[in-house]
């Protein structure tokens, strides 16, 4: 069967559709300022782990420069408000294909040479980061060091209007990025990302062209991570370097995505959800060093107990002789299965 | 070839809640040493009403419905040290005002949600606050984030006293009531930063050996920048040559190459835009080649990073706009206050004297109590009220006229003499002359 003529694809789609049009529809209508803002920083960070595991989690490539691309949308969405008339979708492509461009760049570059393999490329993004922030800093055009004021760019738009807004775009990225894992997770594309995680040598030796899928790929998730920052923008109002590129948000991305697990599409979702949930809740306690300590040893045992993170500790449902279904952990899968 | 192993994904993860943890471990500087001497000597005060109109009845319990004032601080990440100083002060002007009988015979409530240091989360943590029903916000520490809570608060027609607000030509609006009024007295969005430019060549003038050359070595930070931008063009217009100007990355540790270039040009005046402890670095960048300026000015320093300079700091100038001597630390409220916030601090682990942060701390919780004592506990009222009136605090009477609700100007210098911070201009609340000859 193909993987487009498979119903599971088209019903996860069907899901993934659904649930974002709801969230759209409803939360903007029902849900309180608080519930908007902390819904549109929800959807953000489903966006970003979900876009670094594209690339990151189905390959094996850890990138830290997925805050740079995130970064690069917000600081691309601010730069077309601040010098252009032109409406804010054409600031959010801009972002996009911004952060995607330099993601192609660098990869072109990179994987060009397998010197660049393993840790070393985790070392090239964080080098990229820093690059970046550079310019960033010392370009006038996009900031100089003084900073964005993006609200007031922004007020007379309808992405400023309101909070609910930015939800509404945020909830729509997040939803294409899940589309675009859904579709990894069982395609030709997505089985060859992880046969280079699993031997980049041996998936070379059976064809795989694996430097056309990790260039590429690497482009489309720093494309999801630039979409995301632009709505980011208008929703801080002001950004400034030291904010917007912050190492927190690369790290915050990778712990989401391995906690939740790789092994399936949707395990950084879980992930992005369970982190950003249990960090508001332990606001409540009262003391911040205590439950950001709490929230990074939960964290630890969580990975330690489940080694494949919280969607690799699901049985699957796999078909039985008789047509039934049984569950089955998924330890065996990490190697040879998809991210369903 | 090779790639991430699951396993090292993992291990990847595991580093980064590590990382997570030690930036929870790493928030507060403590502040050990002469400085809790000096705070140990200062006198007893007397309990008295934190603002001008509110009586003090000391033993009278509050009762009724807590007044609840929520805010937003970055208690753990980056910004901490500077930040868990304004909870330090929230929490003594919450307990002050309480052990005073409360406002209107009302308990006054101190609600503080973490930020992490990130802009985002306080946005969503002012949402959060409103929609939990708090009777009145204050302000989070630094520019971004108090751009960033701007948008909610303003939206829910709170009033928005902020004690640090380093954006100052970003339009907050008419609910904005700085106690820091760094564009205080000037009109116009493009030029906030001039009058506390104008405040340190007025400074160095009067000390009738204003400098023939300056050298500028600025943090990349909007606010340091902005800042820098109005020194260069007032020492210019003053005469002044400028000999030297660079900027530097936020977090740079070695000043060696900075050091050098100074030396090479060794001017009249040194000008550091730095903040924290990029002032200890550059000492240390000096002691390496064996050079000592003629004269230094640090826009933004850590108080503690000044202090633990002991001698070498003798003379530096800093831009300040309180320490605590006559005429502005010689009211019983400034007495009291610094003996409570010297005793908190010390618990907090944060710099015991009170200086411009601190200061800046208590007067935006004046401005916030004046108002609601004023006209009650309505945010519409308060903001009127503020709009129409003068409030009496702790760094001087505050207006809100002008752009941006930055009113009157306080841009003052302290000079740092036999070992400790005094004003040394404005005239009016000076401690003592600006001792300058380079």
């Amino acid at each position: 069967m193909t993987p487009f003529r498979d119903l599971s694809l088209w019903r996860q789609f069907g899901a993934v559709v659904l649930c974002a049009l709801l969230a759209m529809a409803l939360v903007p209508s029902f849900g309180s300022d608080f519930v908007i803002a902390f819904g549109f920083q929800f959807v953000t960070w489903i966006g970003l782990a979900l876009s670094w595991s594209l690339f990151s989690g189905n390959s094996g490539y850890a990138s830290f420069g997925h805050g740079v691309f995130f970064g690069i949308g917000v600081y691309a969405t601010a730069a077309v408000l601040r010098h252009t008339d032109a409406p804010f979708a054409v600031a959010l492509v801009v972002a996009g294909l911004v952060a995607a461009a330099l993601a192609l760049v660098v990869g072109i570059a990179v994987f060009s040479s397998p010197r660049f393999a393993g840790d070393l490329f985790g070392m090239i993004t964080l080098a990229m980061a820093f690059i970046v922030v550079a310019v960033v800093s010392n370009l006038a055009f996009l900031d100089g060091g003084t900073g964005v004021f993006v609200r007031e760019l922004a007020a007379d738009t309808w992405i400023g209007e309101s909070t609910g807004h930015q939800f509404v775009v945020g909830t729509a990225i997040a939803a294409a990025t899940a589309g675009v894992a859904i579709a990894t997770s069982t395609t030709r594309w997505g089985a060859a990302l992880r046969s280079i995680r699993d031997d980049e040598a041996v998936a070379e030796s059976l064809g795989v062209p694996t430097y056309r899928y990790k260039v590429l790929t690497f482009a489309a998730s720093a494309g999801l991570a630039g979409l995301a920052g632009a709505p980011q923008a208008v929703f801080l109002g002001y950004v400034e370097v030291g904010a917007v590129f912050t190492l927190n948000i690369p790290l915050l991305v990778i712990m989401m995505t391995i906690l939740g697990g790789i092994t399936r599409w949707w395990g950084p979702l879980i992930g992005a959800a369970s982190v950003v949930l249990v960090r508001e809740a332990l606001l409540d306690i009262g003391s911040p060093e205590l439950s950001q300590i709490i929230l990074g040893l939960a964290l630890v045992v969580v990975i330690a107990l489940m080694p494949h993170g919280i969607s690799g500790a699901i049985p699957r449902r796999r078909p039985t002789a008789t047509g039934t279904t049984t569950g089955t952990t998924t330890a065996t899968t990490a190697t040879t299965g998809g991210a369903r | 070839m090779l790639t991430t192993s699951l396993p090292r994904l993992r291990g990847l993860a595991a580093t980064a809640c590590a990382a997570l943890v030690l930036s929870a471990c790493g928030g507060v500087v403590d502040d050990e040493g002469d400085d809790n001497d000096a705070a140990a000597d200062l006198p007893d005060a007397e309990l008295v009403a934190p603002v001008a109109g509110m009586t003090c009845d000391e033993g009278a319990t509050p009762t009724g419905e807590p007044i609840v004032v929520g805010g937003s601080l970055s208690l753990t990440g980056p910004l901490a040290p500077t930040a868990t100083l304004h909870n330090a002060v929230a929490g003594l002007v919450t307990d002050w005002v309480n052990d005073c009988g409360g406002l209107d015979g009302r308990p006054l409530e101190w609600r503080v949600l973490d930020d992490q240091s990130t802009p985002g989360t306080v946005t969503s943590n002012y949402e959060r606050l409103i929609g939990d029903g708090v009777d009145f916000v204050m302000g989070p520490y630094g520019g971004a984030a108090t751009l960033a809570g701007a948008g909610p608060v303003s939206r829910a027609g709170y009033a928005y006293p902020t004690a640090t607000n380093g954006a100052p030509d970003k339009l907050i609006g008419e609910n904005h009531f700085p106690a820091w009024q760094i564009g205080g007295g000037v009109d116009d969005p493009a030029r906030m930063f001039d009058a506390q430019a104008d405040a340190v060549v007025a400074a160095l003038e009067s000390s009738g050996n204003p400098p023939s050359t300056a050298f500028f070595a600025t943090a990349k930070f909007p606010t340091t920048l902005s800042y820098r931008g109005a020194v260069v063009e007032a020492l210019e217009e003053a005469g002044t040559e400028i000999t030297g100007d660079l900027e530097y990355d936020l977090g740079t540790t070695d000043f060696s190459s900075i050091a050098l270039r100074i030396q090479t040009a060794d001017p009249d005046l040194v000008y550091v835009g730095g903040l924290g402890a990029d002032i200890t670095n550059l000492y240390q960048a000096f002691d390496g080649i064996g050079y000592e300026p003629r004269s230094i000015y640090v826009a933004l320093p850590a108080p503690p990073a000044v202090a633990d300079l002991g001698d070498k700091a003798e003379g530096m100038m800093i831009s300040s706009i309180y320490e605590h001597h006559e005429p502005l630390g010689g009211s019983p409220v400034a007495q009291y206050f610094a003996k409570s916030y010297s005793e908190v601090a010390e618990e907090e682990g944060v710099f015991p004297l009170v200086e411009t942060q601190a200061a800046a701390g208590l007067a935006a919780w004046q401005i916030l109590l004046t108002g609601i004592l004023e006209a009650g506990a309505d945010n519409a009222a308060v903001i009127e009220w503020l709009n129409a009136n003068e409030v009496e605090t702790v760094v001087g009477t505050l207006n809100f006229d002008g752009y941006n609700n930055y009113g009157a100007d306080i841009n003052r210098v302290a000079q740092v003499q036999d070992g400790t911070r005094v004003l040394v201009w404005p005239e009016d609340v000076s401690g003592a002359e600006i001792d300058y000859n380079p």
